[in-house]
């Protein structure tokens, strides 16, 4: 599996996630969020087949949720993109594995 | 992240090269000489053969007029309902996000330019949807509202009608975004297909519409109040620029706007802008700004204003407007729903019915 980290700030509280995959291809991922008292919070992202990508907004649920952690398979490609807009469209990522 | 505009930004011109004849638009009429003229928004371009309109995505081709971005979009893109400035609708639903490319308007701040603003748009960032495709994708993926977004979805107006009509028909809901500056007829036809309007009023100032926006605003405010009228779900927003609008005058008028000519029980959203395109040079608007427009609000009989772009405000929850419980918790994007809250719109502590549809 491939990994993305990710720690929360005070400017940024939304992401874009874009997994690109084959087409046909079905993906799943996961979402593992970390809080401050140590618990973690995990949400499994099914991708269907149909399309050679899938795009989703991330945000962060609570102030005490401090970073994410998103695994992946190693066969496809995760890029990131942030928001400092909730209205707005980014298309230049800041990490893309 | 903010792109920044220089004189040295790389301009694709692709309205010059395309000439797509796929799709006839459907508000224009032919005028003399092979020219046309759009009735799409109030600018009503007349179009020479061979030309564009201001949003150069509306193309005049041997005394036609072609819209060139039908089914060209920006990647789809699951949020949440949250992201569009609505609050009342269907709380934390996901929503399928759809955008493309033009736009009727330039606004100096615009964030979303690199594609509103047509001719800076590469190629490689375009692809290409059906309204089947669009639809299936949401059925497919569980998602109940198509949300044409991003841009301004006036531009793109023939396939936001043709994949609504079609996706109300498979049970989906449709929310436009946009900052309304568009014809009678045109709404006319929007409110056939859509069942929630996110309305974007930059300011109540022609002078600040026509400098900022290239737009005029008396348009916007009347098809406010046309969907007001038609009683459709539609909530406000209000972007809060700093050194343009975090001022208590347009507080004021937007407020008195909302109750004079609106509704008590509209919800509006005062949003902090941040720097962008060519509006770089002041900060990002403080949160204390928008908070004090959306207590101003309150102060003076708007049931429902919040702040928009915060993560952590006051401003962003829903309470009972009559004993002031805590209903609905948001941080950003995420959203609460209290026990507070009944599945019948109502607070527990009380039983007021508030204007919010749950599902």
């Amino acid at each position: 599996m491939k990994k993305l980290d990710y720690t929360w700030d005070e400017r940024y509280f939304l992401l874009h996630l874009q997994i690109n995959k084959q087409e046909g291809q079905k993906v799943q991922a996961q979402m593992i969020r970390q809080f401050r008292d140590g618990s973690t919070q995990q949400e499994m992202i099914e991708i269907k087949p149909k399309g050679p990508s899938h795009r989703f907004l991330v945000t962060r649920t609570h102030p005490q949720e401090l970073s994410f952690t998103c695994e992946y398979p190693q066969d496809v490609e995760l890029e990131a993109f942030k928001l400092d807009d909730r209205a707005y469209y980014p298309t230049e990522s800041f990490f893309k594995n | 992240m903010s792109n920044p505009y220089s004189e040295d930004v790389v301009r694709y011109d692709l309205h010059k090269v395309w000439n797509d004849t796929r799709k006839e638009a459907y508000l224009y009429d032919k005028l003399a000489d092979n020219k046309v003229q759009c009735l799409v928004c109030p600018r009503k371009c007349k179009i020479a053969k061979g030309h564009v309109g201001f949003c150069k995505v509306r193309k005049n081709i041997e005394g036609i007029l072609y819209t060139q971005n039908y089914g060209k979009a920006t990647h789809v893109t699951v949020e949440r309902i949250e992201a569009e400035a609505v609050f009342h609708y269907m709380p934390g639903a996901k929503i399928l996000s759809l955008g493309n490319f033009g736009c009727n308007l330039d606004c100096d701040y615009c964030q979303n330019w690199t594609y509103s603003q047509f001719q800076y748009t590469p190629e490689h960032t375009i692809q290409e949807y059906t309204s089947a495709q669009v639809i299936e994708k949401a059925l497919e993926d569980n998602i109940p509202i198509l949300s044409w977004t991003y841009n301004d979805p006036a531009v793109w107006f023939e396939f936001v009608i043709d994949t609504a009509k079609e996706a109300k028909k498979r049970g989906l809901k449709n929310l436009f975004k946009s900052a309304f500056f568009l014809t009678p007829e045109a709404v006319k036809m929007l409110v056939e297909v859509i069942d929630v309007f996110a309305i974007s009023i930059k300011a109540m100032d022609e002078g600040y519409y026509t400098k900022f926006t290239k737009g005029w605003l008396r348009p916007v405010l009347d098809n406010a109040n046309q969907i007001h009228r038609s009683g459709i779900h539609y909530e406000i927003s209000n972007l809060v620029v700093t050194d343009l609008t975090n001022n208590n005058d347009n507080y004021d008028k937007m407020i008195n706007f909302i109750l004079s000519e609106l509704a008590p029980t509209t919800p509006i959203h005062f949003t902090r802008f941040h720097p962008d395109y060519k509006y770089m040079d002041v900060k990002q608007t403080p949160l204390e700004d928008v908070m004090s427009a959306r207590n101003r609000a309150l102060d003076k009989g708007v049931m429902y204003p919040y702040v928009g772009n915060a993560f952590e405000a006051i401003g962003l929850n829903t309470y009972c407007p009559q004993c002031h419980e805590l209903l609905i918790e948001r941080f950003g994007l995420s959203t609460y729903i209290k026990e507070t809250f009944s599945a019948e719109s109502c607070c527990t502590r009380c039983g007021h019915k508030l204007p919010i549809v749950l599902s």
